[in-house]
């Protein structure tokens, strides 16, 4: 049995994901948002190679994402890859919709964004986490991780989809029923 | 590997269930190996990282063995042995690294004595597995992370490089160069 809250959450949760459709500038910012924090993502894969080969020359960006995508699905496979482009899309998502909320209220009035700092850092934390790690010297630590990390990642969406859920779109005001808690 | 007057030495660290160490020997190697190794400025020694499973300390220590047994007569058969183990690399922890399967590969290379080699893990690989793990204490004090990795010497210059993951052939073409002219 669906309860008014849950369904509550699922209408606003529709609403936060269609509103990058709703017109083309929101449509490029998904798109710009989403496809950056796919780059970070896979950069951070393997971040000490990423440094270097960046830090030599900008063009090899193409390279190390072509062969650290390779290497991600070889090493996580299809789920654990699809887990990150989920999150990339996500993130692009949560970014536009928070963006839209300062365009309508203006930072002073935006309250979602309370919210949406800290769900965007603990969800960036667990999704890049691995790679993190990798770069503080546990090498060994993704690899003893469950799933290879992809419970981690999972973490990750469930916070950002609760972010979204919350959020709704950022067009309409929501409205806290305080009596349908009563 | 390569010629031992060589005034570079290539320190490789690898683990053969690595798929970006596997990346490497695809790709940037084997023109290594044609223009550098061949020529005689580069030797190059492998040394053992096994992190992601305990295949990969099966595989390291077999290596360990495969090479005591052709260090003094056909060493180039390690080289054979190391490239084909690369060649038929499964996915991690699939069971491609076992024991049977390393040994039923490893009856296939010319020049490796499989049966031999099966007598060394069973007699030694205690020995050999302390002394892969003070290998991997010794890397990770040069700041070794991942892999593949590696550092360039010139013994000669007292200079070294280090880069890490699988680079393309230009970027090892530079370090070399810039190591070879400290």
């Amino acid at each position: 049995m669906i309860t008014p809250r849950l369904e509550h959450h699922t209408e606003q949760l529709l609403a936060a994901l269609a509103y990058p459709l709703t017109s083309t500038i929101r449509g490029l910012l998904f798109v710009g948002a989403s496809v950056a924090t796919y780059v970070l993502l896979i950069l951070s894969s393997f971040p000490e190679y990423s440094m270097q080969m960046l830090g030599a020359d900008l063009g090899y960006l193409d390279t190390a994402l072509v062969a650290l995508t390779a290497n991600t699905y070889t090493t996580i496979g299809t789920i654990g890859l699809g887990l990150i482009v989920t999150y990339a899309l996500l993130t692009g998502i949560a970014v536009t919709n928070a963006v839209g909320r300062v365009v309508q209220l203006g930072l002073s009035g935006s309250r979602g964004l309370s919210s949406a700092v800290p769900g965007l850092l603990a969800s960036g934390c667990a999704s890049c986490g691995a790679g993190v790690l990798g770069l503080m010297g546990f090498a060994g630590a993704v690899a003893a991780m469950p799933f290879h990390g992809n419970l981690l990642r999972v973490g990750g969406l469930v916070l950002l989809i609760g972010y979204l859920a919350r959020a709704g779109d950022p067009r309409y005001c929501r409205i806290d029923s305080a009596t349908e808690d009563k | 590997m390569g010629s031992l007057d060589a005034p570079i030495d290539m320190y490789y660290w690898s683990d053969y269930q690595c798929p970006f160490c596997h990346r490497f020997e695809q790709n940037t190697f084997p023109k290594l190996i044609e223009n550098y190794i061949q020529s005689g400025t580069v030797r190059v020694v492998f040394i053992e990282f096994p992190y992601m499973g305990n295949a990969s300390m099966t595989a390291a220590v077999m290596d360990r063995c495969v090479w005591r047994q052709v260090r003094e007569d056909t060493p180039q058969a390690y080289w054979r042995w190391h490239s084909r183990i690369f060649d038929k690399q499964g996915s991690k922890n699939s069971g491609w690294a076992s024991k049977a399967n390393l040994l039923e590969i490893t009856r296939g290379v010319d020049g490796v004595d499989a049966s031999a080699v099966a007598s060394c893990m069973q007699s030694h690989r205690s020995e050999i597995e302390t002394s892969i793990n003070e290998d991997l204490n010794r890397a990770s004090q040069f700041g070794i992370r991942g892999t593949p990795a590696f550092i360039l010497y010139n013994r000669d210059a007292d200079a070294a490089g280090k880069l890490v993951g699988a680079q393309p052939y230009d970027r090892f073409d530079t370090a070399i160069s810039r190591v070879q002219n400290a």
